[in-house]
């Protein structure tokens, strides 16, 4: 039996991170959520490394990740990810503060799937994450492993 | 009758000389051997004696005494150039005289014609004009800008492929190093030994045009950039002015990188400054929907109040969470506010830049912080160190965050030893801050002096300013710092001050 899409959220901001769970529940998204904490977390999640939680290999995810994250920054996720043959066609969403043009290019390059700025203006975040959920409603996600 | 008729001709023939005589500009006179025999009205308007006067006189005394030598000898070699002398006036007044004379038959023999000329106006215009190309060949030689007049050379076609040094002053000689010998009369191709005259096209298009022009340009042969100024004083020639702009250019290219690095300063703290505010926000909308939730909870018609209670204990809960959050974020924001006004108060602080005895230096500052040196237990060595040129107090708070980081960043895994070293070569001062700690990944050692850059928040206290702070200090002192290290093995800061200048004693 296919199982459902999880979504991996990589943010060290508890509170944003908080923001995006209540608003994709809001939108009609429940699918299982994963929160890390940092850049570190996560990739040792998805390389199945350390004590913590591991990727199954059964299961298709989609990554949420933040930009600027201590120990590895979202930029240095979203390299490692793509260069590894498993979990490269995991797409990848960035969501960061940061709307520096130079920064949402350089993550395009590196190969992330879309970019989300979190807008200080509660109804654009609200919007944003709305439109997320219908991406992750419509999206065929590959699970990891390639065998779909 | 014949004679008479021969004597009104010579007469008429007389007449018509004297007409002319008189009505020549300079004066004439006819003379053997200086003794005159005849003279025009231009002579007596000249020297100031009359026509009987002149007539019978020695010629010579219309001549200031120490050149009559030189008179007599060209009347008696029959010199026919025109030379100058000084005259003299009845009135005893000298003037500059230029005279030609010429030997003429005359009434049977063999007299000398001379010309005299009042020259004193063009002596004085030719002074005057000394006087300025003086003034105009010092202002040139003095000038600070290199200035060249060139000429172009054209190919047998026509087309323009050189162009040629015609005078050049001395800052041009200084600033490329050619002696004017050696540069006058020389190509541009031969001069800076390149394969093709530099700005030949803009030079061309001034010498044929005469439409000044001006432009700034990195000239590469000297490795130099310049302002030129390049003007056509006549077709096919032109002269270049150019000003050596290099160390303008160096102090632009500080500015720049100055203003890039306030720059990713500026966006750093505002986009730490924007993360607080979306929780701000975001929550401050969560407790409006609670406050919805609850009111639904509180209109519903609960059958107890311990039901009303269960009803509302989910909303009130969302409430607590979300003041929590926005408490959490104003206080962030407010560290956050605080770490940039204390970074800009650190920037305008008065310095003191005087000699400094480091030894004593870093021994105040362990002193200061003995008790975090003890507690971490570490094996604290410092060598004999150079004295330096800085400010003591910006100094001490240099080593103080950087063994302070030491400290913080230790391996649990084996005892700690920090190394402060420190050495002196050519004007500078470099030491050495050295950890056996945790090390810095390379990919983080250049952010690490970014501002609110913490590595690893959950590990350590702080404020991601420490390192910011020092570099600024360090960029104020005219010192730097770099780091090298490897992960797992430890870190060496470097920060390297200007030494004590030579001439200075150290107290």
């Amino acid at each position: 039996m296919k199982k459902e899409v999880v979504i991996l959220i990589a943010e060290d901001d508890e509170g944003h991170a908080g923001l995006i769970r209540k608003n994709l529940v809001r939108a009609g998204i429940s699918n299982e959520l994963l929160h890390f904490k940092d850049g570190q977390e996560i990739m040792d999640f998805l390389l199945c490394k350390g004590d913590g939680l591991k990727r199954q290999p059964d299961t298709a995810y989609v990554l949420l990740l933040d930009i600027s994250m201590p120990k590895l920054d979202g930029a240095e996720v979203l390299t490692q990810v793509k260069a590894d043959p498993e979990l490269r066609k995991m797409p990848v969403i960035m969501i960061t503060t940061t709307d520096d043009p130079r920064e949402v290019e350089h993550c395009h390059i590196l190969g992330c799937s879309s970019y989300i700025t979190k807008p200080v203006e509660y109804e654009s975040f609200v919007n944003a994450i709305r439109q997320l959920g219908l991406f992750l409603a419509v999206v065929q996600v590959p699970k990891v492993n390639g065998v779909h | 009758m014949r004679t008479d008729n021969g004597n009104k001709a010579l007469e008429d023939s007389q007449e018509r000389f004297r007409a002319l005589h008189n009505a020549s500009f300079g004066g004439i006179c006819i003379h053997d051997k200086g003794l005159i025999l005849d003279c025009n009205q231009g002579l007596s308007d000249m020297t100031g004696f009359t026509g009987e006067e002149l007539i019978g006189m020695n010629g010579l005394e219309l001549v200031a005494p120490e050149y009559r030598e030189l008179v007599m000898q060209n009347i008696l070699s029959r010199f026919g150039q025109p030379y100058d002398v000084e005259g003299l006036r009845k009135d005893g007044a000298k003037y500059h005289l230029r005279i030609q004379g010429k030997n003429i038959p005359y009434q049977g023999r063999s007299v000398r014609v001379t010309e005299f000329r009042d020259i004193t106006d063009r002596k004085q215009a030719e002074e005057a004009l000394r006087e300025n190309e003086e003034k105009l060949s010092s202002l040139f030689g003095s000038m600070t800008e290199m200035v060249v007049l060139h000429e172009m050379v054209f190919n047998a076609q026509g087309k323009p492929v050189n162009y040629r040094i015609i005078d050049c002053n001395k800052a041009y000689t200084e600033i490329v190093g050619i002696a004017k010998e050696d540069a006058v009369g020389k190509t541009a191709t031969e001069v800076y030994q390149t394969k093709d005259a530099p700005y030949l096209e803009e030079y061309n298009r001034v010498a044929i045009t005469g439409e000044p022009c001006r432009f700034d340009t990195y000239f590469a042969p000297m490795d130099k950039h310049f302002t030129i100024s390049v003007v056509s004083p006549n077709r096919n020639r032109f002269a270049t002015i150019s000003t050596d702009i290099t160390a303008n250019k160096k102090m632009q290219q500080l500015i720049d990188a100055k203003n890039k690095e306030l720059e990713q300063m500026v966006y750093i703290a505002s986009h730490d400054l924007r993360s607080p505010l979306v929780n701000i926000d975001g929550y401050g909308r969560e407790l409006g929907y609670a406050v919805e939730d609850l009111n639904r909870a509180l209109d519903a018609g609960h059958p107890s109040v311990d039901a009303l209670k269960a009803a509302i204990q989910p909303p009130l809960q969302e409430m607590i969470a979300a003041l929590g959050y926005i408490r959490n974020s104003t206080i962030q924001m407010d560290a956050l506010l605080k770490g940039i006004l204390k970074l800009s108060r650190s920037g305008r602080s008065i310095l003191k830049i005087g000699p400094l005895n480091m030894n004593e230096l870093i021994s105040r500052t362990i002193a200061a912080i003995e008790f975090q040196v003890r507690e971490a237990g570490v094996d604290l060595h410092v060598s004999d160190l150079p004295p330096c040129q800085a400010d003591a107090l910006q100094v001490t708070q240099v080593f103080s965050n950087l063994i302070g980081n030491a400290l913080k960043f230790l391996d649990p895994k084996r005892p700690g030893v920090i190394r402060i070293n420190g050495s002196e070569k050519e004007g500078r001062c470099l030491y050495c801050v050295e950890d056996n700690g945790i090390g810095i990944d390379p990919a983080h050692q250049q952010s690490i002096f970014e501002i609110f850059r913490r590595l690893d928040p959950a590990k350590s206290e702080g404020e991601g300013l420490g390192l910011t702070i020092v570099r600024q200090v360090l960029e104020r002192l005219a010192g730097e710092i770099r780091v090298e290290s490897i992960p797992g093995e430890g870190s060496r800061f470097y920060v390297a001050l200007p030494a004590i200048p030579s001439h200075v004693q150290i107290k």
